[in-house]
């Protein structure tokens, strides 16, 4: 069998068919399609869109499934509560704390009292010593005084006027910055002139 | 009347085959609808053979104008209208064929039995028992063997064109025109011989 022969027998076995029965309405048909097809294509785009929309406003919208820490500690807390032995715990550690704080605050009361005191005490102290060299003064003065009174006495006397310029010498030596050293001074002086 | 002159009864003008062809490629419902009328004939002929005169061509006809419809926009106009519609004719006969195959192993699988060609058994003279032969020795081919004899001897392309058509190489055309004359000879000489 040559390509000729293959080529007839084909053309043959072709042209025995019946022609093919057109449709006249088939371009017709094919647009419905091709627009349904459109249709079902733009409503599943939409679908999808909205099922995408739907899915995000679920997902904004749910309550959290994890508990923030205020919820936890509410879910925490009358679990707790619930048991006595450890709300008196709790209650123990903040009478505690409470007294442990009075306590500091007593302490430091206690503390500037005292200081108050000592303060107090000092100053008594000094007004006292302040006092006592006061008096020491007067003292001082007085004693310079009496022995300018004992060495005008040794003067009268006829053999006293050596033990007298000793006295108004003494005066002068001992308590040099008081009135009496003052009044020795001047009698030793008219003494010599 | 055989197809050659059928195509050429039903082929219009140059011009106005431009001017459809402009139309088509813009979406135009009219120049579809006119293109279909055209075409649709040889569509389904064409359809018929490269399904190896199984039927069902009607239903891949409607296919592939609804292709050509929904990609109008995307045929540029450097080749015949004729050209484009025969490309898709024939993928879409391939996807056809395919889908078949598959749905006839799974039938197959089930029923346990496979579907097997045979000739008419009411087939009462000899031309038409050798068409049939001829027919199913065709069916026997794979299909891709098929498109190209089709294609050559009944489309009347040449190798170039079906090489352009089926988008492989000229020399691919000829091997599988080789093998497909081959296989062909075969079967119908030993039909041949069985006859006589």
């Amino acid at each position: 069998m040559n390509d000729e022969q293959l080529k007839q027998l084909l053309c043959d076995a072709d042209a025995a068919l019946s022609p093919p029965a057109t449709a006249h309405d088939l371009a017709k048909r094919v647009l419905r399609r091709a627009q349904r097809r459109t249709q079902i294509r733009s409503a599943l785009g939409i679908g999808a869109v909205l099922l995408l929309a739907g899915i995000m406003t679920w997902a904004a919208l749910r309550p959290d499934v994890r508990p923030n820490f205020a919820q936890r500690q509410e879910e925490i807390l009358p679990r707790h509560q619930a048991s006595p032995g450890v709300e008196a715990k709790v209650q123990l550690a903040q009478l505690e704390m409470d007294a442990e704080l009075h306590q500091s605050v007593a302490a430091a009361l206690l503390q500037a009292s005292l200081r108050q005191q000592r303060a107090a005490k000092s100053r008594r102290s000094f007004v006292k010593a302040a006092n006592l060299e006061a008096s020491f003064a007067e003292t001082r003065d007085e004693t310079a005084h009496l022995m300018i009174v004992q060495a005008d006495r040794l003067l009268s006397r006829p053999d006293g006027r050596s033990e007298a310029i000793a006295t108004y010498r003494r005066v002068t030596e001992l308590f040099p910055a008081t009135s009496g050293a003052s009044a020795a001074r001047q009698r030793l002086r008219d003494l010599r002139a | 009347m055989n197809a050659v002159a059928m195509i050429h009864d039903s082929a219009p003008s140059e011009a106005d085959d431009a001017t459809l062809e402009r139309r088509f490629a813009k979406g135009d419902a009219e120049a579809f609808e006119q293109v279909v009328a055209l075409y649709q004939s040889r569509v389904i002929r064409l359809a018929g053979r490269l399904m190896g005169w199984q039927g069902g061509a009607e239903d891949i006809v409607q296919d592939v104008f609804l292709s050509a419809w929904t990609k109008s926009h995307t045929y540029r106009g450097d080749a015949p209208l004729w050209n484009w519609l025969t490309i898709i004719t024939v993928n879409r006969c391939r996807t056809h064929l395919r889908r078949k195959a598959m749905l006839g192993r799974l039938t197959a699988g089930l029923m346990g039995r496979s579907e097997e060609f045979s000739p008419a058994s009411d087939a009462n003279s000899l031309a038409e028992e050798s068409n049939q032969r001829v027919r199913a020795a065709m069916g026997s081919l794979p299909s891709r063997d098929r498109e190209v004899v089709v294609l050559l001897y009944l489309e009347h392309r040449r190798p170039s064109e079906i090489a352009n058509v089926l988008g492989i190489s000229v020399n691919a055309v000829n091997v599988r025109l080789h093998r497909a004359r081959q296989k062909l000879k075969v079967l119908l000489e030993g039909a041949d011989g069985e006859m006589s």
